[in-house]
């Protein structure tokens, strides 16, 4: 396994870690609401599992297995290694900044109230109260409306800052 | 093929199964109205596709494929990854389980069966973090 490979591999493996206790985290505070703020890692979560652990992954290993450049460049034999090492830099500064932008910028990508819309609406929502389980792509001082059950009706039901 | 792999290939085929029926009955939900159970289900359905599926096909052919630890014992101790299998798979079942039960009506079994997937999936998260580890090396 070149070098490269393996610095992905062992970054994918440390998203993976964190993102699984990010989750976990997460689960135990729905399970007992404990910690409010460990719902602020949904960003960093969806993100580091997604990018960080899988896409990373299959770049390091993609990078390690696929056909070399045998006879075209035989001191290359995997092609630029620094376009290859722009994509690890990119990628994880890309998954680092990715929790602050869900919380700061509303959420590129997903809807509103994703994917806590069934939660947020279901008669369990009082098991958080109100504040304790917060939208992170909605806008602060958004604190959501009893019975609304589509995307629409949230957007709608939003408060102005 | 080892043993193990074939099992987290055979349950990240039927995770992914039960995922994609779980997707389509999602689906129909924006024409025809749920019970409250199934919507609070959207994240079961996303972790029986991402983690069920995806991510348990992804360890098992990694445990298979990576690089040997030694001679001796090629792939580390299979005690553990087999520890891995039955803690990410009960974790998921039972996440499937209290998840929508805790949404609809939160009784202390629900989150305590909740609280307990959630350790078993971090659990089985780490270990096998530290059982691919020594794996990836040069030779």
């Amino acid at each position: 396994m070149p070098p490269l490979s393996r610095y992905m591999v062992r970054l994918a493996l440390l998203h993976l870690a964190l993102g699984f206790f990010f989750g976990g985290l997460m689960l135990a505070h729905k399970a007992f609401p404990i910690a409010p703020w460990a719902m602020r890692l949904l960003p960093w979560h969806i993100h580091g599992l997604l990018i960080g652990w899988t896409i990373q992954l299959a770049f390091g290993v993609a990078y390690w297995i696929f056909p070399r450049f045998a006879l075209e460049r035989p001191g290359d034999p995997r092609g630029r290694a620094g376009w290859a090492r722009a994509s690890l830099v990119l990628l994880n500064a890309g998954v680092l900044c990715a929790g602050p932008a869900g919380r700061w910028a509303g959420g590129p990508g997903l809807p509103s109230g994703w994917p806590w819309r069934p939660w947020g609406s279901s008669p369990s929502s009082s098991i958080c109260g109100p504040g304790c389980a917060p939208r992170f792509y909605d806008p602060p001082g958004y604190r959501g409306e009893p019975g609304s059950d589509t995307i629409g009706a949230l957007s709608a039901a939003r408060i102005p800052s | 093929m080892p043993r193990l792999t074939r099992w987290f290939i055979r349950a990240a085929l039927g995770h992914l199964l039960v995922a994609l029926l779980l997707g389509a009955l999602l689906g129909w939900g924006r024409v025809i109205s749920l019970p409250p159970i199934l919507t609070a289900a959207t994240p079961v359905y996303f972790h029986l596709l991402m983690l069920g599926g995806v991510a348990q096909f992804i360890i098992g052919v990694a445990w298979w494929m990576f690089p040997p630890l030694s001679k001796e014992r090629p792939r580390g101790n299979e005690a553990l990854a087999w520890a891995v299998f039955f803690l990410l798979n009960g974790g998921l079942i039972l996440r499937a389980i209290c998840e929508p039960w805790v949404a609809v009506d939160p009784q202390p079994i629900a989150r305590g069966g909740l609280f307990l997937s959630a350790l078993a999936l971090v659990a089985a998260g780490w270990i096998f973090v530290g059982l691919l580890w020594p794996r990836v090396k040069g030779r």
